[in-house]
This record gives structure tokens, sequence and C-alpha cells, in this order.
């Protein structure tokens, strides 16, 4: 699938290596909020019902909304990052 | 000047509708309009609409019907991306359940969304980067070779074909319902409706499509809750109003002595919500027509925004299911519960006809308790206008949108399977010189056959419309996530591996379903609907160990692995870190 390019640009395995560690630390990043997120947060779902905010148990919302909206910002913030990691070690497409 | 196109096309579709549903209030108000015109309206309306669009955007070559030339802007790829996501399943029964599990009906919202949070950062720009048309071409890249796409194919068709059945139920049943028909003659309208759009436009045509069937599902979804919210809180924004509702519904609850709306694990054990949530996770990253979607952009910089849009615009419904869930709960217990069973509204006898509600009156008081009234799932929604006393065009509306939603679904599956059948089968192995017209063909002649065939079937009603989704998510769950995940992130899967893994997952995966379904042969308190649970692991493990044992892959699919981590082509050169 990859025939049909044939524009290689010459990258320096340092520079590549660099990028891809960046890139793999920014994923594992995201991947910790996403844990907590999901599942320590469900786990705990009851205790955070105890705190209540504008009259949500806190529990409940974040099930509900909160970590739907986490979930969404990660991405771009993810999208964001990654233009920069690519600007940064010359791999901008 | 594209851009532009689509913005135009946009603003229109959810004007024209805001303003048919304006008019329709007032006519319907000034006794102008019959209701059941106002119904047939929406479904015609919104067909012949689709049916256009389809027809004006038609397929000029190969790459357009599966890819769309890789030429569609990230955030309308998004919008269509969300439509054909949601289905009958998300749009008409989600807040149904949520309404009916509390807590628990949560895992439904979460599992659905969160494994985007997967798909972006995991899966979506390497899938991109390999340039791949569908994904049993990534198979055979990674995996060298046609034993690995023949086993996706089959897989993919196994997994589109659960998925499909329900959609045509559920079209069914709105068909069923606008038209007056019987519900099987629902089920061929529906079948009329999904091949007539899908004939004409492949890829792209779908993707517009798409797009206007986003906007009439979100609309459908969220003109009926704000109107509940103004009319049940005072408050025009029901994502902050139904706060207050959960803590009158807490305090209902509390007094009356009955469980908890809000408490988590109740309805069910800890272990199969937290299991659903995963399963629904996984199944979302494994989904052959969603993986799709993001390589039908420009470059892996976009593909990484798409998944963005695509999940705003997807929460864009899901943070009002559990809205509208919470209103009706509120308004049935603080306005309908103690009502004298001879004056109970009208609402609940038409849908008492069709058994979606029931009325038992346990203690023989002639009042009603909440535990003497039994509401179907998948009337919530359908219902919530007349629950809440609107006129109804806004039910016609919710009808309109839920078909949206199902129809697009049941596009972007049998898109991904037509090419799987043709592109990957046909093309590939069978008769690599045919020329594009009888790729064309073929593709097209399997989807009319797969349809056909999934009507039929959904004319049994084999489960419920939730249920079958949840198996479709497994099966995808437990047979391409570690596949295609693997294959991204371990150079040293091999072809073995992942084929051995696939149909381990298969096996086990279908089989639990037919035992737990079936037979009611549970493991572990496992539901049927949780079945990836066991699949995926078994995947993952015997990938793992047949890898192992097995040869490590050529030199050029090593390379190509690492090639994949760099947005652009590259070669690296320099000494071997």
């Amino acid at each position: 699938m990859l025939s049909d390019q044939n524009n290689y640009t010459a990258v320096e395995r340092e520079a590549a290596d660099a990028h891809w560690k960046d890139n793999a630390l920014l994923v594992g990043l995201l991947l910790v909020v996403w844990f907590i997120v999901t599942w320590v947060a469900s786990v705990f779902a009851d205790g955070l019902n105890r705190i209540h905010i504008l009259g949500f148990p806190l529990g409940y919302v974040t099930g509900s909304m909160l970590a739907l909206f986490i979930y969404t910002i990660m991405i771009f913030y993810y999208a964001y990052r990654m233009d920069q990691i690519d600007e940064k070690h010359g791999m901008k497409e | 000047m594209q851009n532009r196109g689509w913005l135009v096309f946009t603003l229109g579709v959810v004007g024209t509708l805001l303003a048919l549903i304006g008019i329709f209030t007032v006519m319907e108000g000034q006794g102008l309009i019959q209701p059941r015109t106002i119904g047939l309206i929406f479904f015609f309306g919104t067909v012949a609409l689709y049916a256009v669009v389809g027809l004006m955007v038609s397929a000029r070559k190969v790459s357009d019907y599966y890819v769309a030339g890789r030429d569609i802007p990230a955030f309308y790829n998004g919008m269509a991306g969300a439509a054909n996501w949601m289905s009958a399943a998300s749009v008409i029964g989600m807040a149904g359940t949520i309404y009916l599990l509390g807590y628990d009906g949560l895992a439904y919202i979460m599992g659905w969304t969160g494994g985007y949070v997967l798909l972006a950062l995991l899966i979506a720009p390497y899938v991109r980067k390999m340039r791949a048309y569908t994904v049993p071409d990534f198979m055979a890249t990674r995996y060298e070779g046609n034993v690995a796409r023949s086993v996706s194919v089959f897989a993919a068709l196994a997994m589109n074909i659960v998925y499909l059945i329900p959609q045509f139920m559920g079209v069914g049943m709105i068909a069923s319902r606008f038209l007056g028909l019987p519900f099987a003659w629902g089920v061929f309208v529906a079948l009329a409706v999904i091949l007539l759009t899908t004939f004409s436009g492949g890829m792209r045509g779908v993707t517009w499509v798409s797009v206007a069937q986003y906007l009439i599902l979100l609309v459908a979804y969220l003109v009926p809750l704000v109107i509940l919210s103004v009319r049940l809180t005072g408050n025009p924004i029901p994502w902050l109003a139904y706060g207050k509702a959960l803590e009158q519904i807490d305090a209902y609850e509390v007094v009356h002595g009955m469980t908890r709306y809000v408490q988590p694990f109740t309805n069910m054990s800890r272990l199969n919500t937290l299991g659903l949530i995963f399963c629904l996770m996984v199944g979302t990253v494994g989904l052959p027509h969603v993986l799709t979607r993001f390589y039908t952009v420009k470059s892996v910089r976009d593909s990484r925004i798409s998944v963005g849009w695509c999940l705003l615009f997807i929460i864009l419904v899901y943070i009002s299911a559990p809205a509208k869930a919470a209103l009706v709960r509120n308004d049935i217990y603080q306005n309908l519960v103690g009502t004298p069973i001879n004056q109970l509204p009208a609402w609940m006898d038409t849908w008492g006809k069709q058994g979606l509600v029931k009325v038992n009156d346990i203690n023989g008081d002639g009042v009603l308790q909440f535990n003497e009234l039994t509401l179907h799932a998948d009337m919530i929604v359908v219902g919530a206008p007349e629950i809440a006393g609107m006129p109804y065009t806004v039910s016609s509306l919710i009808g309109a949108g839920g078909m949206a939603a199902a129809v697009s679904t049941s596009l972007g599956l049998l898109m991904v399977l037509a090419a799987g059948v043709a592109h990957d089968i046909y093309k590939k192995m069978i008769n690599p010189n045919a020329s594009e017209g009888v790729v064309l063909f073929w593709s097209r002649a399997v989807l009319v056959i797969v349809a056909v065939l999934c009507a039929l079937a959904a004319l049994t009603r084999p489960a419920l419309i939730v249920q079958m989704v949840a198996w479709a998510f497994s099966i995808a769950a437990a047979s391409f996530f570690p596949a295609v995940f693997l294959g991204i992130w371990w150079r040293r899967a091999n072809a073995q591996g992942a084929v051995a893994g696939m149909i381990t997952g298969l096996v086990v995966t279908i089989g639990y379903i037919i035992l737990s379904h079936f037979y009611k042969i549970q493991f572990f308190g496992i539901l049927t609907i949780n079945a990836g649970l066991f699949g995926v692991p078994a995947n993952f493990l015997v990938t793992y160990i047949v890898s192992m044992l097995t040869a490590e892959p050529s030199k050029e699919v090593q390379e190509l692995v690492t090639e994949l981590r760099f947005p652009r082509a590259t070669r690296l050169i320099g000494e071997e870190g």
C-alpha cells in the first residue's frame, strides 16, 4: 500500500526515535487520564455521589457528562500536540 | 470553495427542518393539517432527500466508491462518522435504557464514547498512514497475504449481519408506525429506502447523505428535549436543568424506600457494568465501518482531528440521553404516580395497545404506584413528547430522526460489506484483472443480497435491538481489535498469530452468545451482551503465543510497522538504534 508513495524523506534515525518517544509519552499520559476518568471514577462512583454540584451527584454526572467532555478535549489536545511534535522533529506532512 | 458547499448544505438542511417544525406546529394547532399527514411528510420527505442527494453525488471511480477520493473536510467527515456510528440503539433505545437502569445504564454512554479515545490515540492515524482501502486490506498488508484477508472479511461479514438485523427492525417499527402498515411491510419499506440510498453514490454519496442524516437526528433529538425541559423545569438548558430533577428523584426514592436511581451497580453487577463499558469501547475500535471513515481523510493530521469532530458530534446526543431519562423519570414520580387508575392520560392507552406500557394495580387501591407501571425501554424517546403533552409534529420528527440513525448506520455497514467482498475477495483474490465496472457490479450485487437476507432475518425478531447491537460490538472487539492494535504497536505479531487469534476470538464470542442467550448457560454471571469479555483476552493470548512460536514477520513488514509511526513518507538513515 505504501508503494504509491515515491517521495520519501530521509530522516535521521535519532530524530525519528525522538519523535516516537515524544509520541509514546503523550499517548501514555492521555491513557492514564482515560483510565482514571473511566474506570477509577466508575468503581468509586458511590463515594463520589456524596458530593453534589448544581444538584448533580458527582459520580453520576461523571458518567453522564464529565467523562464525555474530557474524552473529547483529550482527542483534540492530542491532535494539537502531535502537530507540534511533528513540527519539532521535522516530520510535518 | 469546497468547504462552502458543505456549509450551505448544512445550514439548508437545519433551516428547512426548523421551518417545517414551526409551520406544522402552527397548522396542527389551528387544525389545518391531519397529524397523520405530518408523519407521512416527515417520513417521505427525508427519504426523498437522501435519495436525491445520493443520486446527485455519484461515484465516478472505484476510489470514489470506497474512500471518496480522500477529499472530505475533517469537520464534515466527523459529522458523517457520527451519523454512521449512532444507530437505532443510540437514538431510540439508549435514553429508555438509562431510564430503566439508572446509573448502570450509563455504561452505554461511557462505553460508546470512551472507545474513541483508544481509536484516536492508538489506531486511526496509523491506519490512515497505511493507505489501505478497507480493514481487510490493512490485514492483508500487515499480515502478508490472503489468509488474513479472507478471515477478516468473514469476521466483518458476521459482525455486520448481526448489526444490520436490528437496524432493519428499528426502521421497520418506525415505518409501520408512520405508515400504518404491519411490521413485515415496514421492514420491506426499510429495505427499499436503504437500497435506494446506497445504490448511487458510493462512499462520497454516503458521506453527503450521512451529514444530512446527522443533522436530522440531532434536531429530532434536541427539539423535544428542550421543550420537555422548559415545561418541566422552566429552564431551557436541559443539561443543567436535570441536576434538579436528579435531586428530586433521589429525595422521592429515599422517602419511599426504593432502589436509588443514581446509585451504581444496583441493576447490573459491578462486573457486568464495567465489563459492558469495556466491550463497547474495544468494539468501537474494531468496527470496520468506523475505521473506514478515517481512511477517507486527506492526511494523517486530518485523521487525528476527524476523530475529535466525530466524538464531539456524538456527545451532543449522548449527554442529552441521560437528561431526557431523568426528566421523564421525575415527571412520572411527580405527576403520574398517585393518579387514580381510571383517570390515566390518553397516551398510556395508545401505547398500552402496542404492549409497550403496562399498568397492574398490584395493591388494588385504584391509584397508580411506580412499581405498578411498566414502560418499555424503546418507548421512552418516542413517547416522551406525548408524555409531556407536545404536538404530534414533535413525535413525527423523532420518528424521522430514529430512521435517519438506523438508515445511515445500515449504509455505512453495507458499504463496508460490499467493499469487503467485491474489492477484497473478488478483485484481490479471484480476478485481479477485473475492470472497475465489474468490481462495482459485484459490490452492488453483494449489497442487495445481504440487505435482503438481513431484512428476512429481521422479520423473525431474533432478540432485542440493544442486545443484538451489543453482540455486534463484542464480535468486533474480539475479532478485529487485537489484530489491528498489535499490528500497529507490536512488530513481532505475525500472520499465523493474527489469523489464529481472530478465529479464536470469533469462535469464543459467538460460542458464548449462543450458550448464554439460547441455552441460558452463564460463566461467572457474565451477561450475554458481554460475550467479548471472553473473546478479547482469548484473541490476545492466542495471537501472542502463536506469534512467538512461529517465525517473525518479514523484513519488509517490520519496516512497514516502523514507517507507520511517522506521518510523512520516511526512510530512516544512520545507525540502527
